[in-house]
């Protein structure tokens, strides 16, 4: 049953259009990753959604009731993109505060508090003001401000954003832990390789259109294309393939094979066998994320921080 | 407890600002400048002519003495003019303010046929004395008169006052609520370092009031409200911060909700302030000089009513814009803006009556700005009207006389609330309906 369910949803800021007519369904459970240009409509998406922004038409339903009610809202937590946290606050009576607002009882959100500022790694930093967090520490207090009272639905902006290494995997391992436990986790990200390493699906959203849905496997699988790696001192035999129509090219130690249309990779595999030749590798090769991404949005129209180079002429700055 | 948590941060915010510490650092200077000031009971023959006063003027010829008008004799029950020869405390010391006094009055009788009369049938003369000896109006009355009969002439009277138409009355009082605060005091500065003025000094309540009239009502309340418009105008900009206003939008609560509990945060906040400034006043005015005026504590109530109209304004403003400075001039403009409009209707209703000015197309201009705009200045009067009444009841009695146009509470008060409801609803409606 899907969890959010968005149609024809269409933001217009005056003229500009920040959502066109978008559709989408997450199911439960999941964890989808939204990609998208600067610009392209994806905070505001999620602004939506949480009824912090609200639609010009079209419909978002989270949890089964329109998106944004009081009653929804209680359901689902949110860490916004560059958020400012009161820097009067120290990291427990920051959550303390935030937890009273959520409605949690006095003493689930002592108990809660303490549980999430562990999972966080800032149990140790929770007396110190805000003001002496840096930009990772006070991240991690965002992810646990969300996770405060135990969510059905989380909404993350840049979760990893100003997070180190280590921090990241933490906040991974939080995530698939998470979902573990049943939760809809719903990420806004430009960290693709982040994105690739938990997110079931993903959505690449330009200029308010969502241009590419699937899931993670399938979107970076390349039909036809694959490598083949044969014992140590065995002879390729390339022509012959050739002749059969495929393109062999080599790469490395392996070759790679290009399927003729209509056809699969088995009548080489048999070749390769009838020949007596050891296969040692065989791959169906997939792009990363980064390159379907670029892929994708080069085919569709530029978005507003497309490189001066991309530029149409008109765009460009004459001295 | 959503309420509570918002009114928390609300005071952490404060706290944080460091003008909060100011601002006690601020009040607890003026409660110890107050807490230094002693006041020494004079004893009870200084009194002898505000005794007199009672019994020979009333207060229609102290207004006309006040108003610089050539005072006349007004229309009396009696044709006596009284004369209080000796006061004595039988029972304690005559610095004593809650002492039981025995007072021998003498009343001069235009002929000796009239004192006569007086002496024959004393009861309407008694009755005259007991009516007005230490009373500034009906139930306002410094001595309570417990005894009174006719007396003998003094052994140590001189020749005149053995004249026929004078008589003597014994009078027995007992002290009321009002005694402390009409008993003439010795002020002393600085725990008692020196007197700054000689006596005779008004009575102690009288003191107190000048002192609260210019401490608190006009500079300390002024000033309080100054640094709570600065102190709170960055109250909401900061909450409608990019970044911050998202992570509260999100929480289960209604938009207008969240910012009426902010502005209720702001405003007790100023409050507990008010409070502590104000109630350290009073206390401290207690205890030193033992009046415990109830209408210093209804400041606090006026001081915070006065503020909750200007940061509605700034609320209001802050939604607008998002700027700490813009709600903050904002407020202080429209601070300034009530006041003068305030003056203004006043000073035109004044010359218009007097017929100094002609009517003219600012009459109704004024008028209609007074009517629709919250009324701050009617404030000052409850608060100066409240003081006078437990410190100086001659002074509320003057200016009840003097009221030439009394103000209208009900209209006053529904007024400044419906202007307040209707710039918060503004505010909420704003706040409601914007995308963040």
């Amino acid at each position: 049953m899907p969890v959010i369910e968005i149609e024809t949803l269409v933001k217009q800021y005056g003229k500009v259009g920040a959502l066109r007519g978008l559709a989408l369904n997450v199911e439960s459970g999941e964890i989808f990753g939204l990609l998208g240009q600067n610009g392209a409509g994806k905070t505001t998406l999620v602004k939506i959604l949480l009824g912090i922004t609200r639609a010009t038409s079209g419909q978002a339903r989270l949890l089964g009731e329109p998106a944004g009610t009081a009653a929804v809202r209680k359901r689902i937590g949110y860490l916004p993109e560059d958020h400012r946290f009161p820097e009067y606050h120290t990291g427990y009576s920051l959550l303390e505060f935030y937890g009273s607002l959520l409605g949690v009882s006095r003493k689930v959100l002592l108990q809660r508090t303490e549980e999430m500022l562990d999972l966080v790694g800032l149990k140790g930093r929770k007396e110190y003001k805000l003001r002496t967090y840096s930009k990772g520490m006070k991240q991690r207090l965002g992810i646990a401000q969300a996770l405060l009272h135990d969510p059905e639905v989380i909404f993350l902006d840049e979760p990893t954003d100003g997070v180190d290494p280590v921090g990241r995997r933490e906040i991974r391992r939080i995530l698939l832990e998470l979902k573990a436990q049943g939760k809809t986790i719903f990420i806004n990200s430009h960290l693709l390789g982040e994105v690739e390493l938990i997110c079931d699906r993903v959505g690449i959203l330009q200029s308010g259109r969502l241009i590419c849905e699937g899931d993670i496997s399938s979107l970076t699988r390349q039909r036809g294309l694959f490598t083949i790696g044969l014992a140590d001192g065995q002879q390729f035999p390339r022509e012959e393939i050739r002749a059969r129509g495929y393109e062999v090219a080599a790469n490395g130690e392996y070759w790679e094979v290009v399927l003729p249309e209509g056809q699969t990779i088995d009548p080489i595999i048999d070749l390769l066998r009838a020949r007596g030749l050891g296969i040692r590798h065989l791959t169906e090769k997939r792009q990363t994320l980064e390159e379907l991404f670029m892929a994708t949005v080069r085919e569709a129209e530029p978005g507003v921080d497309a490189p001066a180079q991309h530029r149409p002429e008109s765009a460009r700055i004459h001295s | 407890m959503k309420y509570l948590a918002l009114l928390k941060d609300s005071f952490r915010e404060a706290v944080d600002t460091k003008v909060f510490f100011v601002m006690v650092a601020l009040s607890t200077i003026v409660i110890l400048l107050v807490a230094s000031l002693g006041f020494q009971p004079r004893p009870a023959t200084d009194l002898t002519m505000e005794l007199e006063n009672t019994l020979n003027l009333d207060i229609s010829s102290m207004i006309q003495a006040a108003r610089g008008e050539k005072m006349t004799l007004p229309q009396r029950d009696t044709q006596a003019m009284f004369r209080v020869l000796s006061i004595t405390a039988p029972e304690g010391a005559l610095e004593n303010p809650s002492a039981t006094l025995d007072m021998l009055i003498q009343a001069r009788f235009p002929n000796a046929k009239l004192a006569a009369e007086a002496k024959k049938d004393p009861g309407p003369t008694e009755q005259f004395i007991r009516q007005k000896l230490a009373s500034y109006g009906e139930d306002i009355r410094f001595l309570q008169i417990a005894d009174i009969h006719l007396a003998n002439a003094p052994p140590a009277a001189a020749q005149a006052e053995l004249d026929p138409s004078y008589v003597y009355w014994d009078v027995t009082t007992h002290p009321t609520r009002l005694t402390q605060a009409c008993w003439p005091h010795d002020l002393t500065v600085l725990f008692g370092a020196f007197k700054p003025l000689a006596s005779p000094l008004p009575p102690v309540g009288m003191q107190v009031y000048i002192i609260e009239q210019v401490l608190v009502n006009l500079i300390g309340a002024s000033v309080a409200i100054l640094v709570s418009v600065i102190i709170t105008g960055s109250f909401i900009p900061n909450m409608l911060q990019k970044g911050a206003v998202e992570l509260l939008l999100v929480k289960p609560i209604w938009r207008w909700t969240l910012l009426i509990y902010k502005y209720l945060g702001g405003l007790t906040f100023i409050f507990l302030n008010t409070l502590y400034a104000i109630g350290g006043v009073w206390l401290v005015f207690g205890l030193r000089a033992g009046l415990w005026s109830s209408g210093l504590l209804l400041m606090v109530v006026i001081t915070t009513c006065y503020f909750a109209i200007l940061y509605a304004v700034s609320t209001l403003f802050a939604v607008l814009t998002r700027s700490s400075i813009v709600a903050i001039l904002v407020s202080c403009a429209a601070w300034v803006f009530f006041f003068l409009v305030a003056q203004g209707q006043l000073a035109v209703d004044f010359y218009v009556k007097e017929g100094r000015i002609p009517y003219g197309w600012y009459v109704p201009a004024v008028n209609g700005l007074h009517y629709v705009l919250p009324r701050p200045k009617d404030l000052d009067r409850l608060a100066s009207s409240a003081l006078a009444r437990d410190l100086a009841p001659q002074s509320a009695i003057m200016e009840q006389q003097m009221n030439l146009a009394p103000v209208n509470w009900t209209e006053s008060i529904s007024v400044s609330a419906a202007f307040v409801a209707l710039v918060l609803g503004l505010a909420c409606y704003k706040f409601s309906t914007r995308d963040y």
